[in-house]
């Protein structure tokens, strides 16, 4: 047991080293074809309503369709499928590809590597995030951002901090999913549009148990449509952001203590 | 000569299969072929020794200290595994700045210390083709530099000649050879008897799991008693050679062969024999040539052991 708190113990220098060479590695062209292809999508539908607006089709503010794209596409799609893109294969793909035996031989604990690994790779995706929100609101809200620039740029920052703050919280339950399942995109899959989807609308202290519950509280504050997360019922912004941090912390802990028993041959 | 790598009653389990049973070994500076065929455990035992998998049972200490848990002991560590794995989107040079810097090296002195080490292992430190498309021997190489990066006391090379041409592999042993020769411990998995023979007398054979014999190739052989030891021996007259030696009491048996100038000879004892040989060798009518041992070379060590 020795031995295992020895090789999960983490190093802020070490940690800040892995979360480099991560980082690195997450804007390498190969990795960064599906969240490219993830992040084109709003991007693409944001295009779709411009031209329909300009054209004459629809009338309906820029404003608005992008309410819609970020409670829809950005809150339940994109926040959740590329933590757990990035989640699941922080380990298992290295395992996979057999580079990960490079990692392992550094002078770098187990938990500082992964804890390292997860920090530089959740921010690439958080940073993924926020480009396709900026790119999408640039084309939705044109002239109206301009006219009143305050206001719509603390209601960006405000949607990107959640976004970023939700794929921290989605980032550490793959990276635990990725380490003790041995078909994690499967089980990420049920958790993301199955459990995700349903249990934060169900009563009680179960809904306790999602991201997209607590994800919602931090939203209330005026950012998204009404409506759209009303029925999710959600605690105050800091009750949710204290339990989004907290679960984040107990799923990294539980992957670091994975992680560092584990073989890897 | 004190031993870097110490492995003690080392065994692993997976599931039911044995990886390792009860391996103990010590290794010394120097070069040192670990062999064995297929599944003998070579790479079980190298994992063990790089910490990526655990001991079922036993314990393993390299420069006095146990590795699982002890990553501080990688700065004196090199390791090239056996897989030709390399992070197929990067240069071989950002890939060893990359290493470097996940242990603490980074600007110009990593700069530097990644070109030093794919000069040392034949590779183009301004080549920024990506790995991906490298050829075999070359991510082999490349392999072999990330190794070499901290300059470590201890490498562990798991079959380092995998995928080189001819040439390369030369280089390669000559390179393991200097290796060895400056004060490194180097240990080299391999299932290629010849190519450790090339590097090294000094062997550690494993088969099923369990070290058979270790240390000198000559030694091992002269302490397999049950076998007679094949000596080929070219002279101007071998029928006269012959009758001479049937009288030694440790030939056992002699026979001629194709050549007319040669024949080959079985005896018990090969260090009696030889001293014997060296008293007819002084003699010119038998005009002895030519003294080759057919049988001490590492594949007829590694054959008499296993069956």
């Amino acid at each position: 047991m020795t031995e295992a708190w020895a090789a999960a113990r983490l190093e802020p220098g070490a940690v800040l080293r892995a979360a480099r060479f991560e980082w690195r590695l997450a804007w390498q062209r190969r990795r960064l074809r599906l969240p490219t292809a993830l992040g084109l999508l709003p991007v693409a539908v944001a295009l779709v309503g411009l031209l329909l607006q300009r054209t004459g089709v629809v009338v309906v503010q820029g404003s608005d369709v992008l309410s819609q794209i970020v409670g829809t596409l950005f809150l339940q799609f994109l926040v959740v499928l590329l933590p757990l893109v990035h989640g699941t294969a922080l380990v298992a793909q290295e395992a996979e590809a057999r580079t990960l035996v490079y990692l392992l031989v550094r002078p770098l604990s187990r938990g500082s590597l992964l804890v390292g690994k997860f920090l530089g790779s959740w921010l690439a995706t958080g940073l993924q995030l926020v480009i396709a929100l900026v790119a999408t609101a640039a084309l939705l809200l044109g002239a109206e951002a301009f006219s009143s620039p305050g206001e719509w740029a603390g209601r960006i920052a405000l949607l990107g901090l959640s976004l970023v703050l939700g794929s921290l919280a989605y980032g550490a339950l793959f990276t635990l999913v990725g380490l003790v399942f041995s078909r994690p995109a499967f089980v990420g899959l049920f958790l993301a549009f199955g459990w995700e989807t349903a249990i934060p609308f169900l009563p009680g202290w179960i809904r306790h148990l999602t991201v997209r519950y607590h994800l919602a509280s931090v939203l209330s504050a005026g950012l998204l449509p009404p409506g759209l997360l009303s029925a999710i019922d959600p605690p105050t912004p800091l009750v949710g952001l204290a339990w989004m941090l907290g679960g984040a912390v107990v799923a990294l802990a539980g992957a670091v203590l994975l992680f560092a028993r584990r073989d890897y041959p | 000569m004190s031993a870097t790598i110490e492995v003690r009653e080392l065994s692993r389990w997976y599931g039911e299969i044995v990886g390792l049973s009860n391996a103990s070994l010590e290794v010394a500076p120097g070069v040192t072929g670990l062999l064995g065929p297929n599944g003998a455990g070579k790479s079980t035992l190298v994992r063990i020794l790089t910490g990526t998998i655990k001991p079922s049972r036993g314990a393993v200490r390299i420069l006095g200290q146990p590795v699982w848990g002890n990553p501080e002991l990688f700065r004196r560590i090199g390791y090239c595994p056996e897989s030709d794995a390399v992070y197929e989107g990067l240069s071989a040079s950002d890939f060893l700045r990359g290493m470097l810097a996940l242990s603490g090296v980074r600007g110009g002195e990593a700069r530097r210390r990644a070109a030093h080490v794919l000069e040392e292992v034949g590779l183009d430190p301004e080549l920024r083709k990506p790995m991906g498309a490298f050829s075999k021997g070359m991510r082999q190489r490349a392999k072999l530099a990330q190794a070499l990066l901290l300059d470590p006391e201890v490498l562990l090379l798991d079959e380092p000649l995998n995928g080189m041409d001819p040439v390369g592999r030369q280089q390669t042993i000559d390179k393991i050879v200097a290796w060895g020769r400056s004060g490194r411990t180097v240990l080299v998995s391999s299932h290629i008897l010849h190519e450790v023979e090339a590097m090294t007398h000094q062997v550690a054979l494993l088969h099923r799991g369990k070290v058979l014999a270790h240390g000198d190739v000559h030694e091992i052989r002269d302490l397999i008693q049950e076998r007679a030891h094949v000596v080929r021996l070219r002279c101007e007259n071998p029928h006269h050679l012959a009758s001479r030696l049937i009288e030694i009491r440790d030939v056992a048996g002699v026979r001629f062969t194709a050549d007319p100038h040669g024949l080959v000879i079985e005896t018990s004892s090969a260090e009696s024999f030889f001293g014997q040989l060296t008293a007819l060798g002084a003699d010119p009518a038998l005009g002895i040539e030519e003294v080759l041992p057919l049988d001490d070379d590492l594949q007829s060590v590694f054959e008499y052991l296993v069956h």
